[in-house]
């Protein structure tokens, strides 16, 4: 028996800790660890509700936009306020082209490279290569020249006695079982991907005046002027640029990310058995049409069980179903108190002490829905909304499953969902949905913004007394949702539950462990000093870290050290 | 003549010392006014965005806090071959390529800088806290300077401000901003 410890799991930061304990070659126990504190609920206590989103996007430098649209939201719900239409369509094309972004990058910048061995490529045949591209889509960067034009410079890096960019993996890890021609397909892709990742975040951008950070959310709407004639505002000629960029976006996605997921799967069939995890899904409906929060573009609910059956819709931010349902436990978690509370009341004081395998480990808390962990993330919400039936989830989801039968050359269900490549697959699946909703929200945009609706603030006044407000938000990384209690004007408490606080829950009063911990379980551990397999059941959940500090090394020095103990 | 280098500084401002790159940005606003044509950019913690920034110059000058050797302040400077030359670590998770699999994952593109000069200071702390230590703020004005200096021999121009305000750093105090706006200056965007 061994134990490894992952730390970080994340690159430079380390605010996540994984420990496994290694039984005859599997995983027997895992803890998953936030080894950093938070803390902005406490600086936000006593400050005005309209700030709270300025200071709620800096829990993190990467997912910045979805901290500042619950905390609005959270606002707007206490005070019942209203936002215009153009206020939510710019909201919404916000956090499509974020949720694009995030999900492009997580496959091919943050996760492909724990499937995909560089150091294959030069055993692929670029001619072979190039067909099985074809085979699977149109897009014009698969042609045999662009292939052997890649791995040339792949062979020339070789030659030169390193992998460039790639120079340190897992490579020739026993794990990797990709062909030489798919590890040739995805690392062209994963160079074209890092072109095409920037036109969702110039979206952003062009809509919250900057990224990360976006400055134009307000509670009441946005503060970006709408104005089809002039030239300081978002204006016909803007809404054209970002039009665009989307169908740029929106074909590399369908396809070339859509696909790639999917040959990858195909050659990995053994994985759509290891990960599941805890198998209860939670997920929020999102993209709202009205200016109220009653419909929305995107379905949410819960699924119990791994089973379809036991889906129940959450309707709105206003559903008690949700509002209720939330508490937070920190029995093993470096706060004082204890068993459930619900987020209204919940309470950050830190008590910090040294690991202690069954007593307190982490700084983050154990969110519980009705008292059960929940898997939150792509998988949920494209789960949640298949079993609703929501057309567009249920055309690409199909087509996911027809693509990675065709190539494994098998009839492949739904049920293969739940595991760790079925939260790859979840991901390509929503990216592809989410593609064609942009667009949608672009026009609908476009139709209000013509029509001669400018409006796009409602000024907010706040009562006397207390009031209690919730936002919820279906983040790229899954279920957000920010609480606050605001008396006289002033917030009087403000907690977040983040979605990586769901995924990397630690166990709570009853000893149940969150989805991180019980998906690692019987996971293979081919080689306990490479723990390649830990890094990609954790890794399919998109974990999420902090900003970082940057210091150069010039000695190449490892910040990340992988311990076995 | 060739196009002049584009000059970018690198770190967290929020972690004392590790705002030197940021610094450096900071008094090359206050103290001259650079012809438009020289790319001057703090760019923070920019993660996997550096690629961003870094794509489409031929010529670079980076500015960052290294772990190199000697007492605070020590400033040291790297070729792009000396950059590229050390593997980086283990892809255990994302945001953080490092520069050097920047450089390599844009020539791999066949993009980015061919020329990269990194100049940088050793730094006395890199724990969260605002403000940097005197010897590494000294080191800040020399490469400031000497960033100045390069610009000129390259034909560049750059006019020294009729009154310069130092140590204007946007992060430190907005007093101090204040005072460099009344004293006539056009605020740096």
């Amino acid at each position: 028996m061994s134990r490894v410890v992952v730390d970080p799991v994340t690159r430079i930061e380390g605010h996540l800790r994984i420990d496994v304990q290694v039984d005859g070659g599997q995983v027997s126990k895992a803890w998953a660890a936030s080894t950093m504190w938070r803390g902005i609920e406490r600086i936000l206590v006593g400050r005005d509700p309209r700030d709270a989103w300025v200071f709620t996007q800096r829990f993190c430098g990467v997912c910045t936009t979805v901290h500042a649209m619950a905390s609005v939201r959270a606002v707007e719900d206490a005070i019942k306020l209203e936002i215009p239409l153009n206020a939510q369509h710019i909201r919404n094309m916000i956090i499509i082209a974020h949720a694009l972004h995030d999900h492009i990058v997580h496959f091919y910048h943050l996760s492909a490279l724990d499937w995909v061995d560089v150091t294959q490529v030069p055993n692929a045949n670029p001619a072979t290569t190039s067909a099985l591209a074809e085979s699977l889509s149109p897009w014009e960067g698969n042609s045999k020249m662009e292939m052997k034009r890649v791995q040339d410079r792949i062979n020339n890096f070789i030659a030169g006695g390193q992998l460039g960019p790639f120079a340190q993996g897992y490579w020739g890890h026993p794990a990797m079982k990709l062909p030489p021609d798919v590890n040739l397909l995805a690392v062209s892709h994963y160079l074209q991907a890092l072109e095409y990742q920037r036109y969702p975040n110039q979206i952003v951008a062009m809509l919250g005046g900057k990224t990360p950070h976006i400055q134009n959310v307000a509670v009441g709407g946005v503060s970006t002027a709408v104005n089809p004639d002039s030239m300081g505002a978002l204006n016909i000629d803007r809404l054209f640029q970002m039009k665009t960029l989307l169908d740029k976006v929106a074909r590399f996605i369908q396809e070339v990310y859509f696909n790639d997921v999917c040959a990858v799967a195909a050659f990995y069939p053994e994985w759509f058995g290891y990960g599941a995890g805890v198998k209860n899904f939670l997920s929020v409906p999102d993209l709202p049409t009205d200016t109220t929060n009653t419909k929305f573009d995107f379905p949410g609910g819960t699924i119990r069980n791994a089973d379809f059956k036991t889906y129940k819709p959450i309707t709105g931010p206003r559903d008690e179903y949700f509002r209720k349902g939330v508490t937070e436990d920190s029995t093993h978690s470096y706060y004082k108190g204890g068993g459930g509370l619900h987020p209204w009341k919940g309470e950050t004081e830190p008590e910090y002490r040294e690991w202690e395998d069954d007593g307190k480990y982490s700084w983050v808390k154990a969110p519980r829905f009705e008292g059960t962990p929940m898997e939150v993330g792509p998988l949920a919400n494209v789960l949640c909304a298949f079993a609703a039936g929501d057309p567009l989830v249920k055309k690409w989801a199909t087509r996911a499953l027809e693509t990675v039968g065709a190539i494994a050359k098998k009839k492949v269900g739904p049920e293969v969902l739940f595991s760790t490549l079925g939260r790859h697959a979840a991901r390509a699946i929503r990216a592809a949905v989410l593609s064609e909703l942009a667009v949608k929200h672009w026009q609908m945009l476009v139709d209000n913004i013509t029509k001669g609706d400018l409006e796009i603030y409602n000024p907010p006044t706040f009562p006397s007394g207390t009031v209690e407000g919730m936002g919820f938000h279906e983040a790229p990384r899954g279920t957000l949702s920010h609480w606050v209690v605001i008396d006289n004007g002033k917030i009087k408490n403000y907690q977040a539950v983040v979605p990586t606080t769901w995924n990397a829950s630690p166990r709570d009063d009853k000893g149940v462990a969150g989805p991180y911990e019980t998906a690692l379980l019987h996971n293979p551990i081919a080689d306990a000093e490479r723990p390649l397999e830990v890094l990609r059941t954790i890794h399919s959940f998109d974990p999420c870290m902090a900003c970082a500090c940057h210091v150069f090394d010039p000695n190449g020095n490892q910040t990340a050290k992988v311990k076995v103990v | 003549m060739q196009q002049p280098p584009a000059v970018f500084g690198l770190g967290n401002v929020l972690l004392h010392d590790d705002a030197f790159g940021p610094q450096v940005i900071s008094e090359l606003r206050s103290r001259w006014i650079i012809a438009d044509e020289v790319v001057v950019e703090d760019i923070g913690t920019p993660g996997l965005e550096l690629s961003t920034f870094l794509a489409g110059h031929e010529r670079i000058i980076l500015v960052d806090a290294v772990a190199g050797g000697g007492p605070p302040g020590t400033i040291h400077s790297y070729d792009r071959d000396a950059i590229v030359r050390h593997p980086t670590g283990i892809r255990l998770g994302p945001h953080d390529p490092s520069l050097g699999e920047t450089l390599l994952t844009l020539q791999l593109m066949d993009d980015g800088p061919r020329e990269v000069l990194l100049l940088g200071a050793v730094p006395a702390s890199t724990e969260p806290g605002i403000g940097l230590c005197e010897p590494v703020r000294v080191a800040a004005s020399r490469v400031a300077d000497m960033i100045i200096e390069m610009l000129r021999s390259e034909g560049c121009r750059v006019e020294a401000r009729a009154n310069p305000v130092q140590r204007i750093a946007w992060w430190e105090t907005s007093t101090e901003f204040e005072a460099f706006r009344v004293a006539g200056n056009a605020v740096p965007d």
